[in-house]
């Protein structure tokens, strides 16, 4: 008799490695927004993110938030998308005297362009340009190898970063320097 | 004797949840490299893939492969898989078009190319890039935070191919042609 509670244990033991396993199978498209308000809630309140996120009226597989108190631009707006090709996308457009740094406003605009494409080259987030031609950083994760919860700190504490490259830019955007 | 040898079956079963979770933890970049070694040769031999990869002479961090077959526009794909020193991995996809790379200063619309690239980032899988020597290429990268991503790199190189039609998007502006049907 005293055998059954043992063997009973040793199958339940035995089943966790395959439990653990099964967390990382795929999740539905609502599954994996609730991980990102988790996320988005829990790492946009440490100080080197300081970020509110609230979900999209408009698109409820959007969040946005806006990061402040930043030396070149006004604000950063932050939009989170997860997607139904199970992807992860961030798309961040900074606010610069009062609006989007448009393709067609800049000065230079051809300049702006090739400092975008080079900066792509360098740097860990990608920058593009919607179809309205504002200018965008970005980052996408694929999640067929699982949830990426740590990597989306890394990301969110990068995004500040932004700051700097936008300030390299503005020779392009109206002939500005910098802040220092 | 039995109940020593039944407790340490039990303990053994009970560390086996700790050893999956002990394998998620940060490789050396050096680890990163073999894992990556040994999942560009599965993938690459796949149909869907077919691309052989090499390790680089010049960086010891980075694999070379050339993607042929399936292109319609470009004549060939020059895939640099490299691993970074801080824990990323990045997959870049040199378009070889008419004899070389792609190149801003040779388009003939640098303007209209430029703006295309930027737009095709917004929409698309991988994002658009410039190195030093103004070379254009696609990339998408990886941020290891979160585990080595095996099955997103099996998606990464399947989607290489896919670069062919953007390509074809793009002759307009390299020399005024029209994409491939």
């Amino acid at each position: 008799m005293k055998r059954i509670p043992q063997m009973m244990l040793l199958a339940v033991l035995a089943l966790l490695p395959a439990a653990a396993a099964a967390q990382a199978s795929p999740m539905t498209r609502d599954q994996v927004r609730e991980r990102v308000r988790d996320s988005l809630n829990r790492y946009g309140t440490r100080s080197d993110v300081n970020a509110t996120f609230r979900q999209s009226t408009k698109e409820p597989y959007n969040f946005v938030g806006t990061m402040t108190g930043l030396k070149n631009i006004d604000s950063l707006e932050i939009v989170v998308s997860v997607t139904k090709s199970d992807t992860i996308g961030f798309r961040i457009y900074p606010h610069y005297n009062g609006g989007y740094i448009n393709l067609d406003k800049a000065r230079d605009s051809t300049g702006l362009m090739r400092k975008l494409l080079y900066y792509t080259d360098q740097n860990f987030l990608f920058w593009g340009a919607d179809s309205t031609h504002d200018v965008f950083t970005g980052y996408t994760f694929t999640m067929e190898s699982g949830y990426p919860e740590e990597a989306l700190l890394i990301v969110l504490r990068s995004i500040r970063n932004s700051d700097k490259f936008v300030g390299e830019m503005r020779p392009f955007i109206d002939g500005t320097t910098a802040a220092p | 004797m039995k109940t020593t040898v039944k407790i340490c079956l039990l303990a053994l079963l009970a560390l086996l949840p700790l050893m999956a979770v002990a394998q998620t933890a940060p490789l050396t970049r050096d680890q990163e490299r073999e894992r990556l070694r040994g999942t560009l040769e599965r993938y690459g031999a796949r149909d869907d893939v077919s691309i052989n990869f090499r390790q680089s002479d010049k960086n010891p961090y980075n694999f070379v492969g050339v993607a042929t077959t399936g292109l319609k526009n470009a004549q060939s794909f020059e895939v640099v898989v490299g691993v970074g020193e801080s824990h990323t991995i990045s997959v870049r996809v040199y378009p070889r078009y008419n004899g070389g790379y792609m190149n801003l200063n040779k388009a003939r619309d640098q303007v209209g190319l430029m703006r295309k690239l930027l737009n095709l980032s917004h929409h698309n899988f991988f994002y658009w890039a410039a190195d030093d020597d103004s070379d254009i290429y696609a990339i998408f990268n990886f941020t290891l935070e979160s585990g080595y991503p095996d099955e997103s790199m099996g998606i990464v190189l399947r989607s290489v191919r896919n670069n062919d039609q953007f390509v074809g998007e793009l002759r307009q502006f390299m020399d005024g042609s029209a994409p491939a049907p």
